[in-house]
């Protein structure tokens, strides 16, 4: 039993003893059930750490996360990637029917999505406009969540990856931290139209 | 602007500035290390609610996985013309829940008829949505320092995922739940994850079917197959395999069919077919 679905036991509370035995029969039995419903939990995703010793690539250069969490994309002489992880996502599915991944729909929806403009990410703000000078971007491709490579894992489970990309500027901004403060929406549907 | 973080700038000696690069390397590859315990999740006891007449009130669960408390949206998706007129055919809340680590919140939705509404049903769809915490969005100290320009330069970046799961509301107003055609058994003799196959279609368009289905062996109340059975608005059939376990025997005859329409099943079913009298 996976750990979602004991916590799903442990939520659902659903222990019936039941059955009256006789005296001399030391014997009781117990049925445990799972309650109905649905759950995702998703990964955050991670371009990991990328070093540029000499501070400037060349050119803006585009990072692709891969299932994986191989970082690829421009001149690998230019910089080093601690290596990220791809944001994995594990859906359940208990009503009794058995599960069919193919009728699982994966929905990035743009409107949800709060990357672009307002989701640079960068440090030097240039002076009094609080904007970025050499912002990193998570790109909005739809391209960068690969919702069709579902795994069925069981009767009642499921799990597909989230990959992405990221655009760093020419001359990288200076190491400072690290940066999550942006959002992407990921929902699924099971066999609706 | 969101997801910037400056650091102040604080210039030192060389030595030192490496020591802090050192240091700043080791916080963000500590924090990007860290980044799975942090994990979004929405559970939900159910994706579809109805409601009609005769059971204006319905709620569905909102539960938290997490050991630390955890915010929900419900997002408005679409919803009928009479919603959005102002009539408040439905009513719902909380928009925001709270729940606390390993508990869960209810979310409640009210069907209130209004004067002169025609007859149909009327299809309300919500995300339930988990949000970002505050302890998501921390990064490492900004702090680590402003390293030397000939030095290691470099970034790193994390999205955190919300997660979102779809809740459909159908208002039944003085329309029933459509009965539905069953077809004989198809049974699949090559297949040996499957005995076969009912299709079920509604005899009436327009209205969505939301039930349970068991299929027994009949006589001995083993339920051979059972679950939910959900048929959209835009769907006119639903096929319901029958499961064949390990090395069981093919099932061709001596079982039934039983349909409810609603779920969790209640009583007696509305539709039974049987083979095998």
């Amino acid at each position: 039993m996976s750990e979602l679905k004991k916590i799903m036991f442990f939520l659902c509370g659903i222990v019936v003893p039941f059955g009256t035995a006789a005296a001399t029969d030391a014997t009781m039995e117990i049925k445990a059930g799972i309650g109905t419903g649905v759950s995702l939990q998703c990964e955050p995703l991670s371009f990991g750490l990328t070093i540029i010793p000499n501070g400037d690539l060349g050119s803006e250069t585009t990072l692709s996360l891969d299932s994986e969490g191989n970082i690829t994309g421009g001149s690998a002489a230019e910089y080093s990637n601690s290596g990220g992880s791809a944001g994995e996502c594990t859906i359940t599915h208990n009503y009794g029917t058995e599960f069919d991944k193919d009728k699982i729909i994966v929905d990035y929806p743009t409107s949800d999505i709060t990357l672009g403009p307002s989701a640079v990410l960068g440090l030097d703000a240039a002076p009094n406009t609080g904007e970025a000078d050499r912002p990193i971007v998570v790109l909005d491709d739809p391209m960068a969540i690969t919702g069709t490579a579902i795994t069925e894992q069981g009767d009642n489970e499921a799990t597909f990856k989230v990959t992405g990309k990221l655009k760093l500027p020419a001359r990288a901004p200076d190491l400072a931290g690290g940066w999550n403060n942006t959002d992407t929406t990921v929902s699924v549907t099971y066999d609706e139209p | 602007m969101r997801g910037k973080i400056r650091a102040p700038s604080l210039r030192k000696a060389p030595a030192v500035n490496d020591l802090k690069s050192v240091l700043a390397l080791f916080l963000v590859g500590l924090f990007l290390y860290q980044l799975p315990a942090h994990a979004a999740q929405v559970f939900v006891s159910d994706t579809v609610v109805v409601l009609s007449e005769n059971s204006r009130s319905g709620s569905i669960e909102v539960s938290n996985m997490n050991h630390r408390a955890q915010e929900f949206d419900v997002v408005p998706i679409s919803l009928p013309d009479e919603i959005m007129k102002g009539d408040r055919l439905l009513r719902w809340g909380p928009d925001r829940l709270s729940v606390p680590g390993n508990r869960s919140g209810s979310l409640r939705f009210v069907y209130r008829p209004i004067a002169n509404l025609p007859a149909g049903e009327y299809v309300s769809r919500f995300n339930v949505r988990s949000t970002v915490s505050g302890e998501d969005r921390s990064v490492v100290p900004g702090d680590a320092g402003d390293v030397d320009k000939a030095g290691k330069d470099g970034a790193g970046a994390a999205v955190g995922i919300q997660v979102a799961l779809p809740v459909t509301i159908y208002i039944r107003h003085n329309v029933d739940a459509p009965l539905l055609d069953i077809s004989d058994f198809i049974p699949t003799l090559s297949d040996p994850r499957s005995h076969g196959f009912y299709i079920v279609g509604k005899k009436s368009d327009g209205v969505s079917f939301v039930g349970a289905f068991a299929v027994d062996k009949k006589g001995d109340g083993y339920n051979q197959a059972k679950g939910r059975l959900f048929i959209p608005q835009t769907k006119s059939t639903h096929t319901i395999d029958v499961p064949r376990k390990g090395t069981e025997g093919f099932l061709l005859a001596r079982h039934c069919l039983n349909l409810w329409d609603s779920f969790p099943a209640k009583g007696s079913p509305n539709q039974e077919q049987c083979l095998g009298d």
